[in-house]
């Protein structure tokens, strides 16, 4: 069950849901070749640094395609990024300048979950200003 | 303006998307269709989709942004072979204005 409790913080925008399989981040060579329209270099070498790469960029991955359903229109998936910590279920996402301010989005934070049957989850909120 | 596409550019498109989803896929060439479902019947997904386009990219020297794609795709979404290959093909022809063309 995926619960939220990072700090609840402002107006809810917008919400998505992702899942992917952990394998196919780790056998697909040939994906290999478009992971810098997916991941900046420095989310890459967080994950390479991780016992097993392969979460990390699973969960960064299920993070940008859950952001991709909170937001109204698509955005570039470096705009979004994920340092996984494999001890924390939910998390910040760092989130470009000019996300944040085409879609008057505050903060985005994330639910991971996960690995559950070769898969990991991730729920991503939108939240805008505080209301007044 | 949009890159005029010859026949020969056209058949070219058709090989690499049949031969990239037989590849990725591990299926018999023979077997891809235009209408074959890229998610029911190949178990594809977004990252197969992102390899082609980013061999697309290089094989045209395209620059194509991602959220350009996302749009496309918002508008024509591409769930079989055949509608793929007719964004690739429209991606090739139109580039980053793909999202704009009357298509």
């Amino acid at each position: 069950m995926l619960t939220q409790t990072s700090d609840p913080t402002g107006v809810l925008l917008g919400c998505g849901v992702d899942a992917e399989a952990i394998d196919r981040f780790e056998t697909i060579p040939a994906s290999e070749r478009a992971w810098h329209l997916v991941f900046t270099e420095a989310e890459l070498a967080h994950c390479h640094a991780l016992p097993r790469p392969a979460l990390g960029l699973c969960a960064a991955f299920c993070c940008k395609e859950s952001l991709c359903k909170a937001l109204p229109t698509p955005y570039n998936f470096t705009d979004c990024e994920l340092y996984l910590d494999p001890f924390r279920g939910a998390q910040d996402l760092v989130i470009s300048a000019s996300i944040l301010h085409d879609f008057g989005i505050e903060r985005v934070t994330a639910r991971i979950d996960g690995p559950h049957n070769g898969e990991m989850i991730a729920a991503v909120f939108t939240f805008g200003g505080r209301p007044t | 303006m949009p890159t005029e596409i010859d026949s020969a550019t056209q058949s070219e498109i058709h090989e690499i998307v049949y031969d990239f989803f037989a590849e990725e896929c591990d299926v018999p060439r023979e077997d891809l269709k235009a209408d074959t479902h890229i998610i029911e019947e190949l178990e594809g997904d977004s990252l197969m989709l992102l390899s082609l386009l980013e061999m697309v990219r290089t094989r045209y020297a395209l620059s194509i942004a991602l959220k350009t794609l996302g749009g496309y795709l918002m508008k024509k979404p591409a769930n079989t072979i055949g509608q793929v290959e007719a964004l690739t093909l429209a991606i090739v022809k139109y580039g980053d204005n793909v999202v704009n063309a009357d298509l």
